[in-house]
């Protein structure tokens, strides 16, 4: 059945750093996630925000060609002329609608296609998760969709939804529990009631919760298999010390999870929680409200989320995790901000002319294109709502040359420090983000998510129609400022997974030829990676 | 409101119809479909120019957006030995400009362009006679490298990817597979011209600078993706055991001996071959009007020529499977089994069923799942898979084990259930879920516009985009009856392929 889906087979991208930064440039600077894109739109949302205008020289151009009945084309592509685009940032308020028992909805409707899609933020999170059950939401997430409700045992459920060829999934994250669903349109009327007992009656049949407890301990023993995993945990372990953002689950904290734990979980979760869902597809969009009504029917009364304080506050300037592989990855951090901050855009627009533009940032350009000591190099200043974030610097090279690498990146900060970025820079970078946001609103669908996350992290309701102004007004000063302010070469960590015998090799060689030396770092530490899981 | 598209899309059809004529470049006659498949109109307008290039537009007015996407026939199967990754290699080439993008005074960078060629020919009978860590290698590479940082006077780093970045493109990539490459952005719909003039520039200007330094981000690429990724090197050595002759047993990122051996040279013979607008698809999905996007095709690219000469096909198909085959390594990561079954290419009729066996093999309920993971708990994750290739295919059943799963009950299981499919014709139930499986999957495959081009791509690859249409059909009208003869025909285990990854303190179990 691959062919259906078109599966590509054994392809490989050219970078996966722009995949990387796609996501780091656009989301992270417009502050919403990436979902799915679905052609076809027809909703009429009121809109502001303009984001191109018409040139004298495009009309100037068109007039030409209607004189002389041929075009002509032109010696570069900097010399086109395009018409205005006459797209505005669509506003998400003609979307929400506030349910009878309290939850917020966006709702959309779309035609284009015989599917609905649904999405709820539920917050809940790892964050407030107690000390010793860890994996505790994960564990909870998990058996909603496949422990059973009062109305369907796990297993006539699990064939109802695969016999639809329905999708209903529930994750975890730091601060929230996202569920999503996604099915043919006809099948409205069983998905209404499968999310409604999936959300309040999910039954946690013991016995799949032991199955899934044990699926959970296994991969639990797979996390460190690769590096790219292990350099993400161990740099959250190296910057966020003992506090809830550092903590990750494992075997026995799993094991010490009781079914009581998730029903109580569950209970806190869904009834006492802020919840705000989006639902767009094909239906009547008054009957979806009053289906989503059905749902929650009960009353939700939510309680303020208690949320430890969590510091950037690594102890050590390097941590080095050893795994015997020919290339070391290294991820250099630095402490940012909690968000929303006013530095924001600046530091958006930092990051993108540093690493996050690809192959034409400094970093990527230099590191990447010049030296060709790695397929992969970004930076990424994080957007967190609720703990301070970090910025860091991310690539993989052989082991031999990452003294250099790390070098060159360096030297890279340091002239962004001193000198600045240049006003092209800035231009296109600005240039960049704002063209690019078409591209982040293509259907209803992607509307109501992104609206219903925007509420969800306590964001104005204008914050997208007001963006492309607030990246437009920065000037060079503002962006030297950041750099100035956000980048310390002194304070920066270095988390490096790799093979420790041949870092240690590279560390020699690197003295002699002048490049970054680790053991030049006051304050480090040698360890494995199994012993991540025990590190504070 | 779905009436109202379907009226759309019929005088959208109708005006199109008539106006095909007037494509001065125009080769071919343009045809539109709107398919009844599930019930979806897609309106896809097909064209070609007199040197080949085919063109598809499927016009969508409710976005602020097209898909622009240019696919050159050619991949990993289409290398010779010693020259695997060529593809791949000028995938990340393509991006280093042409003569009159990513340079400043390109007549200045020919001398060292030609002067680098020379020493790389030394450099590359250096390293054949004695190795990269021969000084001598090191000093000619070291040369090339200053050569190489005189010529970036002239040239202007990364202007492509600046270009696309500073008009919204989004998506900007590219990528390479077995058959196909593709080179892909999302622009704003006022801004398509963009991709056109970069594109069409790229197909007949390219220039091969910096071509060293890239090699060393690939010989990177390949260290990442394989060397340190354990699964991925199980998997690309797997693929080498199952394919005895078909070039798909090559790794589309090649072996990294043919990489460090690849020069400019046996690059260009490459692109003369493949790059060519006769061997290439353009597919523009969003906002758009087929009728200026053919004008402004024709505009572009129709002045490109053809291929000089025939191109060479790859005429080797696998030969019938002989005894099986058995791979085992033992590795730090989650223990896993494979094993892969020969199929036909498309589009042998056969390949429907062995979908309709896919699906009863895969997902929640399925026929796996329920035994290996819900009943026997020995596997975390388990299911099937149809690849469908142009030349020869293969089925795939994978199980992700338990570390104390002994894989040898996992074996025999999966021979069990490959015993029932062939002993009894599949239940009505599961009939009806591969059905609507197959039906929901074609449905979200329209979502989005990137994968619409892509799917029309493939199937135009593997003979023609409007198989994309009735493909869902024919799997439906696959006949219970007929499943336990095709699971016979195929899923042989004897005849198979069987990789493991087991723990290292287990390996002598299987071997």
């Amino acid at each position: 059945m691959t062919i259906k889906t078109t599966k590509i087979l054994f392809v490989i991208c050219l970078s996966f750093a722009a995949m990387v930064t796609s996501v780091a440039s656009c989301a992270n600077t417009a502050g919403k996630r990436s979902t799915a894109a679905v052609s076809g739109v027809d909703s009429a949302g009121a809109t502001v925000g303009v984001i191109d205008t018409a040139t004298a020289a495009t009309a100037k151009a068109a007039a030409r060609v209607r004189a002389t009945g041929k075009r002509q084309i032109v010696s570069h592509p900097s010399e086109l002329k395009f018409d205005s685009l006459d797209w505005k940032v669509p506003l998400g308020d003609r979307h929400r609608v506030e349910l009878v028992a309290g939850p917020i909805a966006y709702v959309a409707v779309d035609s284009t296609l015989p599917l609905v899609s649904i999405v709820a933020y539920i917050r809940s999170g790892s964050l407030t998760e107690p000390a010793g059950k860890e994996g505790l939401g994960s564990l909870m997430a998990r058996l909603m969709r496949t422990g059973g409700t009062e109305r369907y045992n796990a297993d006539t459920l699990d064939a109802l939804i695969d016999q639809l060829a329905m999708s209903f999934s529930f994750a975890q994250t730091e601060s929230s529990i996202a569920f999503k669903a996604s099915f043919l349109s006809e099948y409205l009327d069983t998905a209404m009631v499968i999310m409604k007992e999936m959300f309040f009656h999910p039954v946690f049949d013991p016995k799949k919760l032991e199955r899934e407890r044990k699926i959970t301990i296994e991969n639990i023993g797979n996390r460190f298999a690769n590096p790219g995993p292990t350099l993400s945990v161990a740099y959250r372990k190296h910057a966020y010390q003992k506090s809830a953002a550092a903590r990750i689950s494992t075997a026995a904290s799993v094991k010490s999870i009781k079914r009581g734990d998730i029903v109580a979980l569950h209970k806190a979760a869904f009834s006492a929680s802020d919840i705000i869902l989006a639902a767009s597809g094909k239906f009547d969009e008054k009957d979806m409200i009053n289906r989503l009504n059905a749902v929650f029917a009960a009353p939700i009364k939510p309680q303020p989320q208690v949320i430890p304080e969590i510091a950037v506050a690594p102890r050590l300037r390097a941590l080095v995790v050893h795994k015997g592989i020919s290339q070391a990855y290294v991820r250099m951090g630095l402490p940012l901000f909690k968000s929303p901050h006013p530095d924001y855009y600046a530091v958006s627009l930092l990051d993108y002319i540093l690493g996050g533009a690809g192959f034409t940032s400094r970093l990527g350009s230099r590191v990447r294109s010049d030296e060709g000591l790695t397929y992969s190099i970004h930076s990424n200043a994080e957007t967190n709502y609720t703990y301070p974030a970090t910025m860091h610097i991310t690539f993989y090279t052989k082991t031999a040359s990452f003294p250099k690498a790390v070098t060159l990146v360096l030297e890279e900060l340091d002239k962004i420090v001193k000198d600045g970025v240049t006003e092209e820079e800035l231009e296109n970078a600005k240039a960049a983000l704002i063209t690019e946001l078409p591209s982040f609103f293509r259907s209803p669908e992607d509307i109501v998510s992104t609206y219903a996350w925007n509420e969800f992290y306590g964001r104005a309701p204008d914050h997208y129609a007001k963006y492309p102004d607030e990246i437009r007004k920065l000037t060079k000063a503002d962006i030297d400022n950041a750099a100035k302010k956000y980048i310390t070469v002194d304070k920066i960590t270095y988390t490096i997974v790799g093979d420790t015998t041949a870092i240690s090799a590279a560390t020699t060689a690197a003295v002699k030829d002048g490049f970054f030396s680790i053991n030049s770092l006051k304050s480090k530490k040698v360890m494995i990676a199994d012993s991540l899981e025990r590190f504070e | 409101m779905l009436k109202q598209i379907h009226q759309n899309i019929r005088r959208l059809l109708k005006a199109i119809c008539f106006t095909t004529s007037i494509f001065s470049v125009s080769a071919t006659a343009s045809t539109a479909i709107a398919s009844t498949a599930t019930g979806i109109d897609l309106p896809v307008f097909s064209d070609s120019l007199s040197n080949g290039l085919r063109v598809l537009i499927v016009p969508d007015s409710n976005v602020a957006i097209v898909s622009c996407r240019l696919y050159y026939f050619v991949g990993g199967m289409d290398e010779w030995s010693s020259a695997t990754g060529l593809s791949h290699l000028y995938e990340h080439m393509l991006f280093k400009g042409t003569k009159r993008l990513g340079t400043r005074d390109y007549s200045k960078e020919v001398p060292y362009l030609n002067s680098i060629d020379s020493l790389d020919r030394l450099l590359q009978s250096v390293r054949e006679a004695k190795g990269e860590n021969d000084p001598q290698y090191k000093a000619f590479f070291g040369e090339i490298m200053s050569l190489l940082d005189k010529q970036r006077r002239y040239i202007k780093k990364d202007e492509i990817w600046e270009l696309y970045n500073n008009n919204g493109g989004s998506g900007l990539n590219a990528w390479t597979a077995d058959n196909m490459t593709g080179y892909i952005v999302t622009l704003p719909k006022n801004r398509v011209e963009l991709f056109y003039w970069i594109e069409s520039d790229r197909m007949q200007n390219t220039v091969l600078r910096e071509f060293h330094s890239e090699r060393e981000v690939v010989t990177e690429e390949r260290r990442m993706r394989y060397d340190n990724q354990p699964v991925n090197r199980y998997w690309e050595r797997l693929n080498s055991l199952f394919y005895a002759a078909h070039p798909y047993r090559q790794p589309v990122i090649g072996w990294e001996s043919d990489i460090r051996a690849h020069t400019t040279e046996k690059l260009r013979d490459h692109v003369h071959r493949f790059y060519t607008p006769d061997n290439a698809v353009l597919i523009l999905v969003g906002n758009i009007d087929p009728k200026k996007a053919m004008a402004d095709a024709g505009l572009y690219f129709g002045g490109i020529k053809r291929a000089a000469h025939k191109r060479r096909e790859v005429v080797t198909r696998e030969p019938a499977a002989f005894g099986g085959t058995r791979f085992t390594v033992a590795e730090d990561v989650e223990p896993r089994m494979d094993v892969l079954f020969q199929t036909p290419g498309y589009p042998n009729a056969d390949i429907y069923q062995l979908d309709v066996v896919e699906g009863i093999l895969s997902d929640r309920s399925g026929r796996l799942y329920k035994r290996l993971v819900d009943k026997e708990q020995l596997c975390t994750n388990v299911g099937a898979s149809n690849n469908v290739r142009l030349h020869n295919g293969y089925f795939h059943i994978y199980a992700s084990l338990k570390k104390e799963t002994d894989p040898a009950r996992v074996e025999a299981i999966i021979k069990e259930e490959i015993d029932k499919l062939i002993k009894n014709a599949p239940t009505d139930r599961e009939m009806t879920r591969v059905v609507n499986g197959m039906r929901m999957s074609f449905v979200t495959g329209l979502k989005s516009l990137e994968g619409i081009s892509d799917r029309l791509a493939s199937f135009e690859r593997l003979g023609s985009w409007k198989d994309m249409f009735d493909y869902q059909e024919k799997v439906a009208s696959v006949k219970a009856a007929s499943i336990p003869e095709a699971a016979g025909k195929y899923l042989n285990p004897e005849l198979a392929t069987w990789g493991f990854i087991v723990p290292k303190t287990t390996t002598k179990r299987n071997n």
